[in-house]
């Protein structure tokens, strides 16, 4: 893969991990990324589906609760982490533009 | 209306941008997909209408689960919860369908969605397709060292060419099929980069070729067989038939019949290899003991008696009697050439005796190879000796070319090499002919 695993976040990923500041169940995520993002991102189930099996597998977030098949899940220490580095990445990326085009630009 | 369709689709496993297109289409004509099997997809009817197909893969899932694991069940439910209705699946591969008229896909990460293929088709359609390729080579090679070692025996042999030609499309297809999933995916890796999706590369009209011909070979084999082939032949395609059909046959129902009684996959797995290991040795086995048992107890001898006639018997040749000789005929053809050995002996050895074979070829530039390999043949299977062609008259014969095979230590032999239009013969006597008796050789055999 062109992407080391999860050096960086699609945006993808990183709503996922968003939504999971809080304990959440996997299927409402599916939700409640387009209400956050007012529908700009959409997350497909397969996709979401090894997201969280992934995240898992990382460490990066864990269950909390198994309903039957209703399983909740919530961040651990490496997943904020994780998710504060990529915001500073995002931050940085911000300034960087906001350098070299100034603030009038955006919008 | 029909209850339901069966249909042979040449659609590859991981092809899911043809697979959906194609469902999309049986949908529109009320056709909606049910279940998959071994040989047929199953459609039942449906109101035609237009909906949406995805096909998404589950590595973990197995052929051989009876039915799917909870965690296969969450993801359905993860689908269905974004109105994708599962349709059925096939091992790894999962087929769902949406009514809402522009759903969310079911994978929008296309990086993921290549890592899950890549999962599943290492699993199932890269090993068995390595296994027939390695099935298929192995044979293609046996088959071309058979071509250069006798290619008049092979070329005119029907099941041998049949067999030949069957390997080498198998070669083709798995080649074609696993360069085709592999260019796809380092293409989809390299489109993923920038977050897009790749249409995987459909080998379906490929395959739909692949399939024609060795079903009209197949259908020329049987008729050939069934028209002209001897007894053993008749006996040994109809065996190897019933072969193939029962050990497929049983050894699907076992995994089926495994899969009903819910055993775990890994028992499924085990009781079904062991099965088709069992079965295919223990068939093999009988049919190889019947066919000795044929064999040895004459059942297929076609030594023929004195009242059958010979293309050319010693009798034609000489004024006598050839009441207590023995005549063995066997030959075979194909489309490609014809090729029939006669032997003529008497118990006494001082007896006049003849042999011949005649090559009749069907293919004007198959010709000259086979020229080449019957003047070649001698030294092949005797390469101890001194022997060569020598140039010979070849119009007492009424031939084209003639040549007499020439022994370093005893001088010539009654042994010719005579070329016609169509027709090589090579014929061995054990007196010397006279040119009278050349012309009826060439009259009858030419």
């Amino acid at each position: 893969m062109a992407r080391e695993k999860f050096r960086t976040l699609t945006e993808q990923m990183f709503y996922t991990l968003l939504c999971l500041k809080e304990e959440c169940y996997g299927m409402d995520i599916l939700d409640k990324v387009p209400q956050m993002t007012d529908n700009r991102v959409n997350i497909g189930s397969g996709t979401l589906y090894t997201l969280l099996e992934q995240f898992l597998g990382e460490g990066i977030i864990r269950e909390t609760r198994v309903q039957g098949r209703k399983r909740s899940y919530i961040l651990t220490d490496k997943g904020r982490e994780m998710l504060k580095k990529e915001c500073l990445r995002l931050e940085a990326q911000l300034r960087d533009y906001r350098r070299i085009f100034g603030e009038e630009e955006i919008g | 209306m029909k209850k339901v369709k069966r249909r042979f689709e040449t659609l590859s496993f991981y092809d899911h941008t043809a697979i959906s297109a194609h469902l999309e289409k049986m949908a529109s004509k009320g056709w909606m997909i049910s279940k998959i099997t071994n040989i047929f997809w199953i459609y039942k009817p449906i109101e035609p209408k237009k909906i949406h197909f995805a096909v998404s893969y589950y590595p973990k899932a197995s052929e051989f689960d009876p039915e799917p694991t909870e965690q296969q069940k969450m993801f359905h439910e993860f689908c269905a919860h974004t109105g994708w209705k599962l349709a059925c699946t096939a091992a790894q591969m999962q087929i769902f369908y949406n009514e809402r008229e522009n759903p969310v896909p079911i994978e929008t990460e296309p990086e993921l969605e290549i890592q899950t293929i890549h999962a599943s088709v290492k699993k199932g359609f890269i090993p068995v397709y390595l296994v027939l390729l390695i099935i298929g080579l192995f044979n293609t090679v046996l088959f071309i060292s058979n071509l250069i070692s006798d290619p008049v025996d092979l070329l005119s042999n029907t099941t041998d060419l049949f067999r030949g030609t069957v390997y080498f499309l198998l070669v083709l297809l798995c080649v074609t099929d696993l360069s085709c999933y592999f260019v796809w995916r380092k293409r989809a890796i390299r489109a993923a980069a920038h977050g897009e999706f790749l249409k995987t590369i459909s080998t379906s009209k490929f395959q739909k070729v692949i399939i024609i011909l060795v079903f009209s070979c197949a259908v020329y084999w049987l008729s050939d067989i069934a028209l002209s082939g001897e007894p053993l032949q008749i006996a040994t395609a109809v065996a190897t038939i019933i072969y193939i059909v029962l050990l497929f046959y049983l050894v699907n129902k076992t995994k089926e019949v495994l899969k009903e009684k819910k055993v775990s996959r890994g028992v499924n797995r085990t009781l079904t290899v062991a099965t088709s290991f069992v079965l295919s040795f223990a068939m093999m086995g009988g049919i190889i003991w019947a066919g000795v048992y044929a064999v040895s107890h004459g059942l297929f001898d076609k030594e023929l008696s004195r009242y059958d006639e010979l293309p050319l018997g010693v009798e034609d040749l000489l004024d006598i009697s050839t009441d207590d000789y023995t005549s063995e005929q066997r030959g075979s053809s194909s489309i490609l050439m014809g090729q029939y050995v006669v032997r003529q002996h008497n118990r006494h050895e001082s007896a006049p005796w003849i042999e011949y074979t005649v090559v009749n070829v069907n293919l004007p530039f198959l010709y000259g190879t086979c020229r080449e390999w019957v003047l070649k043949k001698v030294n092949y299977y005797s390469s101890a000796f001194e022997f060569s062609w020598m140039e010979d008259n070849p119009t007492p014969w009424g031939a084209k070319e003639a040549y007499r095979l020439y022994d370093e230590g005893y001088g010539y032999n009654s042994c010719y090499v005579l070329c016609y239009d169509r027709t090589i013969l090579e014929i061995m006597l054990s007196w010397d002919l006279t040119d009278e008796q050349k012309a009826i050789v060439g009259e009858r055999l030419g």
